[in-house]
């Protein structure tokens, strides 16, 4: 069931209405078991069967979180540990990962009979799984493995009951796209009695309204803008330019709408899901965009690859190769394509490149900014903010280009094949040739980046859900319903449904 | 003996005491309340908001017959005050795709014709995306009188065989401008196809979204690229540059792809064939002239497109007893054309100074007769 579909709005009335009746008398057990079952129920409603992956992840996390908290010798422990974490990982990468490999030893075969090795061609269509990728299978996967992690550290008791560790794993606002909340976190709300305040309320029903605005008004307008520009191999330099800049706001609109929605799903039922993204959208480095961005996903990458594999306690060399692997995980663990290899790739790349090879003359222009007052430090801080934005843009290439064939030709027809095609980038006329609903979007871009930089400076969501502002706030959240029901909801699928 | 739990472990809320207890369930209870009244307060601003939007809506059927007539409302309201001036004199109604919107501009022509004391008026409705299957919806409703003249414009690639499927916007306009038996009728797309079309409405809200980003486009232009692009509706798109891109990169103007491979077909069943005969019968029906106006082209299109064959067969099909035609005489300079069919802002300008003359020395007949092929056009000086 989609945020942006008719029935989940109907979906999401009924669930609250019951919720809050069963909520009357404090019957926390109740009131799990039906959220329980919404959750269920909002899952299965594409694909039923997945169900059953989602029930047998639960019950062996479950069983295995009670039996790490009852045993004490450290190899029991650290086996039924692995058990489960294996458990996992396996159901993640046979449903995920199973025909990328299959596809890639298919191909790796071919390549090797055309060069007159002994072994027979394949047809790679032949040795595909017919499978069926669970939706949000990545999301449930990392919170079950995170629960029993924790429960492996002892920095958590196991849950009271299994409704409250079920409805943990499959909580409904954030089972398909996150965020992945912390068992630390969410179970201890989930188990406690039932309890809404009514600064919650405004504060979600604000959150949900800003969610169906970023996804409806914004990503999935800029989605009917260039996705046919991704249909096919692009050829023109500035409209590769500008597409691969909309795609940047097109992917942060819509992941952001959808945990704004999860969280203020949450707020509404008296669950405190935390941010999932900090103004990531105009920051300065590469580093400071990934600690922003997704910060829930980051924050389990951290505590589960990256501090484990040392951190930064041994040495430079090794504190960036393990950045290294840990962004190439995150590309691998966005998608089964190699397009998402690439991405993870890069990015690590830019983050090691930012911190390590900053050149003498940028270290010299950051000086000057410094000296010269607020002014230039203004400057040099968005001139690093947009060459930031550049570098995200063209690494999201990878992202969203469906094949290499695709990514390639935008590298190609940005940077151009040779000197000439590369000057026409300076050219007046090759701008005005770009589609003008490409140049649409971008006043878009313009005010997006406008509203996020106030922001920094002014806590505008703040200020609108002081008790003394509620008459602005009622105006305030009219005016983004007008604006949803003006552009339709149309039930564009999230990006991070894939994932 | 068990380990104990870790530092970083989840440190459990202190106990809340009765009074808090008792606060919360009373706040729980003001909180539920208020949701109730969100969901009911946002369920009939919903109500409200929608009303305007979708045109089976009570708001916008009110006073109209169906929906179809709902979109002409706006052109009635705009002839409402203009019937007076409209009876005084005749009119010649330009009435096409954006071959036509790009070569006239109707406020120079009427100027020019006032200021010579021609008894005619010009009119023109040129399409941003249209053909003369969507020209007929158009002439039907246009308050056409006796005496009047009715000019249609086409070009070669309209009379493809998968016109209809090539020219994506098409069957979004559709529903605007032909009726329900019309597009029925239409043999081009599949059935289930034909009985979308009459069931779906248009959807008034890109409209809305269009016109204030229009407004938001121009001044982001204005400041970012000293650029102002073609205002669509004001000055329906007269201002087109001449862009030397368009020509190299394939696919990069719309109407820009392959035309040749597809072949040309004049047949009676042929969409815009049936759009070029009704929009004459239409015009015949209320008393006045029709003719085709057939516009130059970029010479690449000359040669690119324009091969012998089809040439011939649209030779053999426009000329008599068919379609009245008037094709405009002369290759004209490349530098004149937007793209390969439209002209750009000189182009426009040359061809209204051809054009303007013969208006004005009122060689177009007080009285056209039915069947009337328009005024014999001289060759453009120069060319």
């Amino acid at each position: 069931m989609l945020f942006n579909s008719k029935v989940f709005i109907v979906f999401l009335v009924l669930v609250l209405l019951v919720h809050h009746l069963l909520g009357r008398g404090g019957k926390a057990n109740t009131r799990t078991w039906f959220l329980l079952g919404a959750s269920v129920f909002f899952y299965g409603w594409y694909h039923p069967p997945s169900v059953l992956l989602l029930l047998a992840s639960t019950v062996i996390c479950y069983v295995v979180g009670i039996k790490l908290w009852h045993e004490d010798d450290p190899a029991v422990r650290w086996r039924w540990a692995g058990f489960a974490i294996a458990f996992e990982l396996s159901c993640l990468c046979f449903f995920k990962y199973a025909n990328m490999a299959l596809t890639t030893v298919g191909q790796a075969r071919n390549a090797m009979a055309e060069a007159g090795l002994p072994v027979s061609p394949v047809e790679v269509q032949d040795l595909m799984l017919d499978v069926f990728l669970p939706v949000g299978i990545s999301f449930y996967v990392f919170k079950s493995i995170g629960y029993v992690v924790s429960l492996y550290k002892r920095e958590l008791p196991p849950a009271k009951s299994f409704q409250s560790y079920a409805l943990y794993v499959s909580y409904f606002p954030q089972l398909n796209a996150g965020p992945v909340e912390k068992a630390t976190h969410l179970l201890p709300q989930i188990e406690r009695e039932p309890y809404v305040r009514r600064e919650w309320v405004y504060e979600g029903v604000f959150l949900i309204l800003l969610g169906y605005i970023k996804k409806v008004v914004i990503a999935d307008w800029i989605a009917e803008i260039i996705d046919p520009f991704y249909a096919t191999p692009i050829e023109h330099g500035p409209t590769a330019v500008l597409v691969m800049f909309l795609f940047t706001l097109q992917i942060y609109a819509d992941f952001s709408a959808y945990s704004d929605i999860a969280i203020g799903i949450g707020r509404l039922m008296g669950y405190h899901i935390r941010p999932n993204f900090n103004l990531p959208f105009v920051v300065p480095s590469i580093s400071e965009r990934w600690r922003r961005w997704h910060i829930s996903m980051s924050v389990f990458f951290k505590e589960h690859i990256y501090i484990p594999l040392g951190g930064s306690r041994k040495g430079e060399v090794r504190t960036q190769l393990n950045v290294m692997l840990v962004m190439l995980f995150s590309g691998f663990w966005h998608g089964a394509s190699w397009n998402f290899v690439i991405w993870g790739l890069l990015n690590g790349v830019s983050m090691i490149g930012q911190k390590m090879l900053r050149p003498r003359g940028l270290r010299q222009l950051q000086g000057v900014a410094e000296r010269g007052g607020r002014v230039t430090k203004w400057l040099y801080y968005y001139l690093c903010c947009l060459v930031t934005y550049w570098m995200i843009s063209m690494i999201n290439i990878y992202f969203r280009s469906p094949n290499f064939e695709i990514s390639s030709s935008y590298v190609k027809a940005i940077f151009g094949s040779g000197l000439g095609q590369y000057t026409d980038m300076f050219t007046l006329a090759a701008w005005q040739a770009v589609d003008i609903q490409i140049y649409n979007g971008l006043n878009v871009l313009f005010w997006v980046v406008l509203a996020h930089e106030i922001q920094r400076w002014w806590d505008v969501q703040s200020w609108l859900l002081d008790p003394k502002r509620r008459g602005i706030w009622a105006v305030v959240c009219a005016a983004m319903l007008w604006s949803i029901v003006a552009f339709g909801v149309k039930g564009g699928q999230f990006i991070y449904f894939q994932f | 003996m068990r380990p104990p739990m870790s530092k970083t472990s989840w440190i459990p809320e202190p106990p809340r005491t009765e009074a808090e207890v008792v606060e919360a369930v009373t706040e729980n209870a003001r909180a539920v309340r208020l949701q109730a009244v969100l969901v009911v307060a946002a369920a009939l601003l919903y109500v409200l908001f929608t009303s305007p939007y979708d045109l089976d809506d009570s708001f916008t059927l009110y006073g109209r017959d169906n929906d179809v007539t709902g979109l002409f409302e706006r052109i009635d309201h705009e002839y409402v005050d203009d019937a007076e001036r409209l009876r005084a004199h005749p009119i010649i109604w330009i009435v096409g795709a954006s071959i036509v919107k790009q070569a006239f501009d109707e406020e120079v022509l009427n100027q020019a014709l006032a200021n010579a004391d021609s008894p005619w008026r010009v009119r023109k409705h040129g399409f941003a995306r249209g053909a003369p299957l969507l020209a007929a919806g158009m002439v039907d409703q246009l308050p056409i009188k006796p005496g009047d003249l009715v000019v249609g414009a086409a070009w070669f690639s309209n009379f493809r065989g998968d016109w209809l499927r090539d020219n994506d916007s098409a069957e979004a306009l559709i529903p605007f401008l032909l009726s329900c038996s019309e597009i029925l009728a239409l043999q081009d797309i599949l059935p289930q196809e034909r009985l979308e079309l009459c069931m779906s409405h248009p959807q008034t809200f890109f409209l809305i979204r269009d016109e204030w980003n229009r407004g938001m486009r121009r001044r982001w232009n204005e400041v970012a690229l000293g650029y102002d692009p073609p205002e669509v509706q004001q000055v329906p798109a007269l201002n087109r540059g001449t862009h030397p891109k368009r020509f190299t990169r394939e696919g990069g103007f719309r109407g820009g792809g392959p035309q040749v491979e597809e072949p040309l077909v004049f047949t009676e069943d042929q969409v815009n064939v049936i759009g070029l005969r009704r929009m004459r019968e239409r015009a015949l029906a209320a008393g006045a002239a029709f003719a085709v106006l057939e516009l130059p082209v970029h010479s690449a299109c000359e040669a690119e497109r324009m091969i012998p064959e089809a040439v011939a067969q649209w030779a053999a099909w426009s000329g008599p007893p068919g379609i009245p035609f008037t094709p405009v005489p002369g290759t004209w300079p490349d530098e004149l054309f937007f793209d390969y069919q439209h002209f750009n802002r000189a182009g426009r300008d040359v061809f209204l100074q051809w054009l303007l003359p013969t208006l004005v020395q009122d060689q177009l007949p007080a009285e056209t007769p039915p069947g009337w092929t328009g005024p014999a056009l001289p060759r453009p000086a120069g060319l």
